[in-house]
């Protein structure tokens, strides 16, 4: 037996790539503690109930400054009327974003996509607010009659761009609605349920996208280039999940 | 005690085996499973009643008190008490107003099992009678074979054209070969048209199996042994064998001979019959079972208290003895290799912790050390009970006790003095270098029984989890993650103070494979 006999510790292969990113097996010597690949130490370990009322708190103080410099107080029903919808279609593009964005672990570790899920969440609840606000302002101002406003192409004004609007917003009801109640959804069947219906976040935004830049005024160029940036952003992120999700069996 | 059957041909034995890779068939002692066919051949229709007779009907209480009378087990592994199995199934389907439906197991999925391939094989109209008998008494919807190997699906189908029109409907289906069908999970989902891999929750198949009905579900030899005693009668049926384990028992020898034994037949014998002896230590229960070492087997009987005794289990009466001349730290490896190939790839601290266990084997092989043992304990450490079936326990218990049945050989080669034996392949794997069949039978698969506490835990479904690793920054006084990314334990009690971290690490996993159970 020669010397280089001994002195050899292969390191074992790594036998599986792909979407289980776990480390690769590694047999050699480590020592017993967890891999440092937990939370960030900057980052909040978990959200208490006292916490997520503060993140709240500060989120509602945020939507009034914007609110404010857009002149919500000095034109309020102006800002309502044309504010509200916009500020929907804002939200609801983050919350589609950022949910997204939580889902990657290429570049984010698991304490970022924890984050990354809380503004997601926080953003679909702001956004829902701001929906029903545009609805009940548009009723209000009798600019939609309810039976329109209610039943997709019923409108005899935009009856396309308008009844999008309101598939939209069903549909981003059914997606909020899977989400709040995402734990019911465990196992195998019922994960692939859940997903089904939260895919329908797509289908909702880009309704949502479509009734927001035909109805009512002309959109701003700037504005329609942002939402097809992220547009296109979304599905390029989302051909690579497809394209990463096959399993090896 | 008379040998038939062994080195030279005996009466009635064929010079050579039907087809290469047929195991041979021998009996010790009376022949009662494989009564007319010791000396291989087929039994068809008119055979198998010239030499069984007609099967009797039998109502379900007889039915029990018959499988209770002769403490009929399953013979896939587990070892569960016939009676008690067939007990829940008629329970549960009184209670849902359900049909039952009865499932033979058929898929032996461990290549150094053969004997109920050999049955379904040999003596098929001994099984199907066995399955018809419990089918009528419970008035079942329909039976159900569960196969893996075309030509034992021919023999079947060719067995129920010879056969006249039961009441109830028989069918049967070939399913993927692979070590982990067998589990009674993965079984019932693949004859449902499912994926023939074992379910993340676990699910009594006597509560909901096959399409959601009450299933009765055993192993081949399990149903053949029913139908003999019914037959006979439990007096007759207890006349061999030990008063405790009443019967004879199928050995699956070398991976080259299946042989039937009285229960409580010494080892050594039934060794012998296949014309070898203990050699360097025997293999018991298969690859999901332990080392027995020269000494113990020399003193061993098969049964169940004897081998409990040394440690070991029959399993699915798989027995291999391991020669000198081969090394043992080689096949271990060999076998660790394949059954990590075996993994369906479900969960991953099996699919990445069955390569690992594999990968340090050779590197212990290539003289690493001790830090090699080292990481070999803490990779079999790593897999124990974090799967859905018992594949990687199996597989990390196996190589336990090679370390502890040859702990001077893995000594020595993993300092680089190796034993300068070649290996062999003593431990048969199959023939196409993967792809065998047959899990653990019925409940020792997914039922990996979580001890002590009552109330809610935290529980991982690791045929979902992707290691994703959120639940332990959401829940760090719950969850911990292992060095492989997954968390480290299968289920943890839940604390009242933790209640909300548990719930909110259930919402917020990716994968949605947390879930609170108790």
């Amino acid at each position: 037996m020669s010397q280089s006999q001994i002195e050899l510790p292969p390191r074992p292969r790594s036998r599986r790539r792909g979407r289980h990113a776990g480390p690769p097996p590694d047999a050699g010597p480590r020592p017993a503690v967890p891999r440092a690949r937990g939370l960030p130490a900057q980052l909040p370990r978990a959200s208490t109930p006292r916490l997520t009322v503060a993140y709240l708190l500060i989120t509602v103080l945020l939507a009034i400054a914007v609110a404010a410099t857009a002149g919500a107080f000095e034109h309020p029903w102006f800002f309502l009327d044309f504010g509200a919808g916009v500020m929907a279609l804002v939200c609801l593009s983050g919350t589609v974003l950022w949910g997204v964005a939580a889902t990657d672990r290429m570049i984010l570790d698991p304490g970022h996509r924890v984050l990354a899920q809380g503004v997601h969440r926080g953003l679909a609840v702001a956004g829902l607010g701001f929906l029903g606000l545009h609805i009940w302002v548009k009723l209000a101002e009798q600019r939609v009659g309810a039976r329109a406003a209610l039943v997709p192409f019923a409108s005899e004004l935009q009856t396309f761009h308008l009844g999008l609007g309101t598939v939209a917003a069903y549909l981003m009801l059914i997606v909020a609605a899977s989400g709040a109640v995402r734990s019911a959804f465990t196992g195998r069947l019922r994960s692939q349920l859940w997903r089904g219906l939260h895919y329908l976040a797509y289908l909702a935004w880009c309704a949502g996208l479509i009734h927001g830049l035909q109805t009512g005024r002309p959109a701003k160029l700037w504005a329609s280039a942002v939402y097809l940036l992220s547009l296109l952003g979304v599905i390029v992120l989302l051909a690579q999940r497809i394209r990463t999700r096959r399993r090896p069996r | 005690m008379t040998l038939v059957a062994t080195g030279r041909p005996g009466p009635g034995t064929p010079d050579r085996p039907a087809e290469p890779g047929t195991p041979r068939l021998a009996a010790l002692g009376p022949a009662r499973l494989l009564a007319g066919v010791e000396g291989g051949g087929r039994l068809d229709r008119v055979g198998h009643l010239t030499v069984h007779g007609t099967p009797p009907r039998l109502n379900l209480a007889e039915l029990i008190a018959l499988a209770e009378n002769i403490d009929l087990r399953g013979r896939g592994g587990a070892g569960f008490p016939f009676a008690r199995k067939l007990r829940a199934v008629a329970g549960a389907a009184a209670r849902r107003r359900a049909p039952a439906a009865v499932v033979v197991n058929g898929t032996e999925g461990e290549p150094a099992c053969l004997k109920d391939k050999a049955l379904l094989r040999h003596t098929p109209h001994l099984v199907i009678d066995g399955a018809e008998l419990a089918a009528q008494a419970l008035d079942a919807r329909e039976i159900v074979f569960g196969v893996t190997r075309p030509d034992i699906e021919e023999s079947l189908r060719k067995a129920l054209a010879e056969r006249p029109p039961a009441g109830v409907p028989v069918r049967v289906r070939r399913l993927p070969e692979r070590f982990v069908t067998g589990e009674g999970s993965a079984l019932t989902r693949g004859l449902d048209d499912g994926p023939a891999l074992p379910a993340g929750r676990k699910v009594r198949t006597s509560d909901s199996g096959l399409g959601g009905l009450p299933t009765l579900l055993s192993n081949t030899e399990t149903w053949a042994q029913l139908s003999v005693a019914a037959r006979i009668g439990a007096l007759a049926y207890r006349e061999t064998g030990l008063p405790t384990e009443p019967g004879t028992v199928l050995l699956s020898l070398a991976g080259r001979l299946v042989a039937e034994v009285p229960a409580g037949a010494p080892l050594a014998e039934v060794l012998r019959l296949c014309g070898t002896d203990a050699g360097q230590g025997v293999l018991v229960g298969g690859y999901h079972g332990g080392w027995l070492s020269p000494r113990a087997a020399a003193v061993a009987t098969v049964s169940r208290d004897s081998l409990s005794a040394l440690g070991a289990s029959l399993g699915a009466g798989a027995v291999v003895p391991l020669p000198a001349d081969t090394c043992p730290v080689g096949e271990t490896t060999r076998v660790a290799r394949w059954m990590a190939e075996e993994s369906a790839g479900q969960c991953g601290p099996c699919f990445l912790g069955l390569p690992a266990i594999a990968d340090t084997l050779e590197w212990v092989r290539g003289a690493g050390g001790r830090p090699a043992l080292d990481a070999l304990q803490q990779r079999m450490a790593s897999v124990r009970r974090r799967g859905a079936c018992s594949h990687p326990d199996g597989t990390a218990r196996f190589v336990a006790s090679a370390l502890d049945a040859f702990p001077e050989e893995f000594l020595n080669h993993s300092v680089g003095y190796g034993c300068g034996r070649p290996v062999t392949g003593a431990l048969p794997l199959s023939p196409d270098g993967g792809r065998g069949a047959r899990g653990s039978g019925g409940g020792r698969s997914a039922a990996v029984a979580l001890s002590g506490d009552t109330g809610r835990r935290l529980t991982v479904d690791w045929t979902l989890c992707q290691g994703h690793g959120l639940c332990a920054g959401i829940a760090p006084d719950l969850v911990r993650l292992d060095s492989d990314g997954y968390p480290a334990q299968a289920a943890v009690p839940v604390p009242r103070a933790a209640r909300g971290q548990a719930a909110r690490a259930v919402r917020r996993c990716p994968a949605l494979a947390l879930r609170i159970t108790g």
